[in-house]
């Protein structure tokens, strides 16, 4: 490229000073030095101490907690009806002015077949739709800068808006608002140049082949084979490479191990061990007086409260009323019946209890199962019981584990016996 | 393009030819072509919000006691990863302003990436030669939705455990490694502390590299093999028309990018969303009836509700019933979708390459096929939400949850057939119109091209 020809045009500041001496040229750089830092000393002292105006103004302002939530969940303020009104009225014009875009853009699509086929290089040929459409040029420029300039007014406003937010410690509501409204002004500003303030132009071009032509795919082919005829003992690197692919991926599956250890002990678990107190949340046992017929109440054994695998849920029922296999019979001392309150679908807590149809419920998808029948599920998408723990009642009167749940608690795994 | 700093770069790169290539690249102007856009910017914002979060968040489950400014939970015990949640939600300036629009975004992203994929769809775009771009873009679909799980599952409130112990369930339920998978992914049986900061550094770093460099891919694709058209005059499948990249394509495109800032700056400073501060802490034994996950996978939690529970075991080995709707659904699902392209090749025996998209009323089976899936995908989402349906409406949840899982299969076939008369009936209207630009374009390509 010929850089001398353009060096004239392209540093106009060269052009400015050609005449005056290396003296002269010091001597206004100097000047321009000293009303630089003049200037910014002032500019400084005029920020700070704006930013100290609105600091100690926010000091002073201490406001009742109650007022905050008020103000934090309410539009109580004129202003910030003014500015969620703004902000409406800012969508509103959004919405417009995509509509109007959407207009053109159809015409551009759908408009009148374009002249010549250029290069995808070139622009020479590209039509004028302007001119092609007699489009009122000036009247549309008009309009377009009438547009930007409301824009940049209203994302001026807006930024002010936002600092002014921020500084004085401002909601949510008026920091989005006004960075919305900032946002927006830049993109219409933009949009509308794009679209008022530019001449609209169609190109068509020709598109390449979407594959290589024959002979640039060989010769590709042949690079590559002058390369593999140049390597000597082919076969040896090829064991190389596969012997390398296999150890780094062992290396890699080994290092997995790290991530994880082996499940089985830690899913296949019964949880309670025979002999063991329940006891509630707060640790303290459970009696055989602990609940009414109809009540139920969250368990746990005495050494692990709170855990979410150990979480269990005891009922009392009307004795009469069970209908347990045969093998459990002797597993609800007086109506206390206790299952895992894990769900067996996916593992929520199942925390709710109906008193009359005596279900308990998963408040994830709702899945009910009957306490009477040792958990099976009645509705929803579980398919298997909740596991039932056995219990008897010691010589203190006080609820024990008689062995672990009948099945490992929670959702469902290939190896669940 | 003579000022000094493109001097001085290009006399050392020699980037002049590419650039004036770039400037030149030709863009077709039609709305639809925003969608793909807004996807890409609502990356950029998810990136930038994202960014300001990552400054104030704690991936550690670490039980502390808050002592911050929302006096509702003081005293409270909670993850310090949920506290730090409360700390951007009240403490930290604009924080809640940045929480929210960084969620907003999240939204925006995936809708748009769907209804960008609709679009594809509708419109045969993925037909020879963009189906790699078709795969590159459903993997990216996979990695949004995935990022978008991972993300909600750091916050440590009640929602978002609940939302990782169902994730956990379903991987446990895969036959043969779900077990071993599970404990690699979440570290152990859930709740565990390992798990939280796993799905951070994914969240934060992992997914979006993947999703960084598959942007990069998709538009280098397009970019490489020029856009397609709509049918128009002198948009044949060997001509390209539009508008130049500079300067009405560029001013177009960001101010579309400012324009979405604006909207979820405005959603996120006018619109709550997420609240976890009223869900409080993630506790094992607390429940919360109502619950749901984000839209995005509301469709998996319908099929989890209205599938049946059939449990059965090969050889003694249980295979439980969550696998079939939680993860052998959305797998064949989108095992369906990475395949479309080239079944789409097997019903209509067309292997030319296509840069002319075809209007949906032209490929009458596809549309019809796309609108059944989109209906199926609505009823699953309301059945995700069947037991709230059932509340507002005072009907009973198991008769409505029958009711849906007939209309799953009667709702897509019925606007399936629908879909195909309109796309029939269309077609014989247009028919007259359609031959006469066709036989114009083949004119023009005559006439133009070099043969
Ligand atoms: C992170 C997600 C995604 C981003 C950021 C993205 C971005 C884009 C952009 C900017 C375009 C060009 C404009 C347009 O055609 O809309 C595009 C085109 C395309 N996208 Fe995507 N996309 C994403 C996901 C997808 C998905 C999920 C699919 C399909 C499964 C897909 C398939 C395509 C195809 C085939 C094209 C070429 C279309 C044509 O030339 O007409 N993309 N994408
Ligand atoms: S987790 Fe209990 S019904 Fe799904």
């Amino acid at each position: 490229m010929n850089e001398e020809d353009k060096g004239g045009r392209s540093a106009p500041n060269d052009r400015e000073d050609a005449g005056k001496t290396p003296e002269e040229r010091a001597k206004s750089e100097a000047r321009g030095v000293s009303w630089l830092l003049l200037g910014g000393v002032i500019g400084w002292r005029a920020i700070t101490s704006v930013v100290n105006f609105l600091r100690r103004s926010n000091k002073r302002k201490v406001v009742p907690a109650a007022e905050t939530t008020r103000e934090a969940s309410g539009l109580e303020s004129p202003a910030e009806k003014l500015l969620v009104g703004g902000a409406e009225a800012g969508w509103k014009a959004v919405q417009l002015s995509a509509r109007a875009i959407s207009k053109v853009m159809e015409e551009h699509t759908r408009g009148k077949p374009p002249g010549e086929i250029s290069d995808l290089f070139d622009r020479e040929n590209d039509t004028n739709l302007d001119e092609e459409e007699g489009v009122n040029v000036p009247r549309r420029e008009r309009r377009g800068t009438f547009l930007v300039i409301c824009a940049m007014v209203v994302m001026f406003a807006a930024a002010i808006g936002f600092m002014f937010t921020y500084w004085t410690g401002g909601n949510n509501l008026l920091l989005g608002g006004s960075l919305a409204l900032f946002l927006a002004g830049i993109g219409c500003a933009m949009v509308f140049w794009g679209q008022l303030l530019t001449v609209r132009r169609q190109a068509v071009a020709p598109r390449e082949p979407s594959s290589s032509s024959p002979s640039e795919r060989a010769a590709a082919t042949r690079a590559f084979e002058a390369g593999v005829q140049d390597v000597r003992r082919r076969r040896l690197l090829r064991w190389m490479g596969g012997f390398g692919a296999a150890f780094a991926a062992a290396i890699v599956v080994s290092l997995m191990k790290s991530l994880g250890f082996p499940p089985s002990a830690a899913l296949d678990t019964r949880v309670w061990i025979r002999g063991q107190r329940l006891v509630s949340l707060d640790k303290t046992p459970v009696s055989v007086n602990s609940l009414q017929p109809g009540s139920m109440m969250l368990v746990f054994p005495e050494n692990a409260v709170g855990s979410e695998k150990t979480q269990t849920v005891l009922v009392r029922v009307r004795e009469e009323l069970l209908r347990l296999p045969q093998e459990r019979k002797d597993w609800a001392p007086q109506g206390y019946l206790a299952y895992s309150r894990v769900c067996t679908h996916a593992g929520c807590a199942v925390g709710m209890y109906e008193t009359t149809t005596h279900l308990l419920m998963c408040p994830c998808h709702q899945s009910t199962f009957d306490v009477l029948d040792g958990a099976q599920p009645t509705g929803g998408p579980a398919a298997r019981a909740l596991p039932q723990l056995p219990l008897y009642v010691d010589g203190a009167g006080v609820l024990r584990a008689a062995g672990g749940f009948s099945e490992p608690p929670g959702p469902g795994f290939w190896g669940m016996p | 393009m003579s000022g000094f700093p493109a001097r001085f770069v290009d006399s050392r790169l020699r980037l002049a030819r590419i650039t004036r290539r770039a400037l030149n690249h030709i863009f077709p102007d039609h709305w639809s072509f925003m969608l793909g856009e807004v996807a890409l910017y609502s990356f950029v914002i998810l990136v930038e919000t994202g960014i300001f979060l990552a400054m104030f968040y704690k991936d550690s489950t670490v039980q502390v006691i808050y002592r911050g400014s929302y006096h509702a939970l003081d005293g409270v015990k909670m993850s310090a990863a949920y506290r730090s949640m409360l700390h951007i939600s009240f403490d930290v300036p604009a924080g809640l302003l940045i929480r929210q629009m960084h969620h907003w975004a999240c939204d925006i992203f995936i809708g748009a990436i769907i209804a960008h994929q609709a679009r594809i769809f509708f419109t045969g775009a993925y037909r020879k030669p963009r189906e790699l771009n078709w795969i590159v873009g459903v993997t990216l679909l996979l990695l949004a939705l995935a990022n978008g799980y991972f993300g909600y599952s750091v916050g440590g409130d009640l929602l978002s455990g609940a939302g990782m112990r169902i994730g956990y369930a379903i991987m446990l339920s895969v036959p043969v490694i779900g077990p071993w998978l599970t404990f690699i992914t979440f570290g152990g049986t859930v709740p565990v502390t390992a798990t939280i900061p796993r799905f951070y550094a994914l969240h934060i770093f992992v997914v979006p590299a993947l999703i960084s460099l598959l942007i990069g891919a998709h538009l280098w694709m397009i970019w490489w093999q020029l856009h397609t058209n709509y049918p128009g005059p002198k948009r044949t499948d060997k001509l390209i028309v539009g508008s130049r990249l500079w300067p009405s394509y560029t001013l177009k495109s960001l101010g579309l990018f400012f324009l979405l800032f604006a909207v979820v700056a405005m959603l996120g400073g006018l619109v709550q969303i997420d609240p976890v501060w009223v869900y409080g802490p993630y506790n094992p034994v607390a429940i919360l009836p109502g619950a749901q996950p984000d839209w995005y996978l509301g469709w998996v939690e319908g099929a989890m509700r209205l599938f049946p529970g059939v449990n059965f075991r090969i050889g003694g080995y249980l295979v439980p019933e969550l696998f079939w709707p939680g993860f052998f659904f959305p797998v064949m699902t989108f095992a369906v979708l990475y395949c479309w392209p080239f079944i789409e090749k097997l019903i209509s025996l067309d292997f030319r390459p296509r840069n002319v998209l075809r209007w949906p009323y032209q490929q009458p089976f596809t549309t019809a096929l796309g609108c059944a899936v989109a209906a199926m995908m609505v009823v699953l989402e309301f059945a995700g939400g069947d037991d709230v349906v059932a509340l507002a409406s005072h009907a009973r949840l198991a008769a409505f949850r029958e009711l849906l899982r007939v209309l799953v299969f009667v709702v897509p076939v019925l606007t399936g057939i629908v879909a195909y008369l309109v796309c029939v009936w269309w077609r014989r209207r247009r028919a007259s119109d359609d031959a006469a630009l066709r036989a114009g374009n083949e004119a023009v390509e005559e006439l133009t091209l070099p043969q």
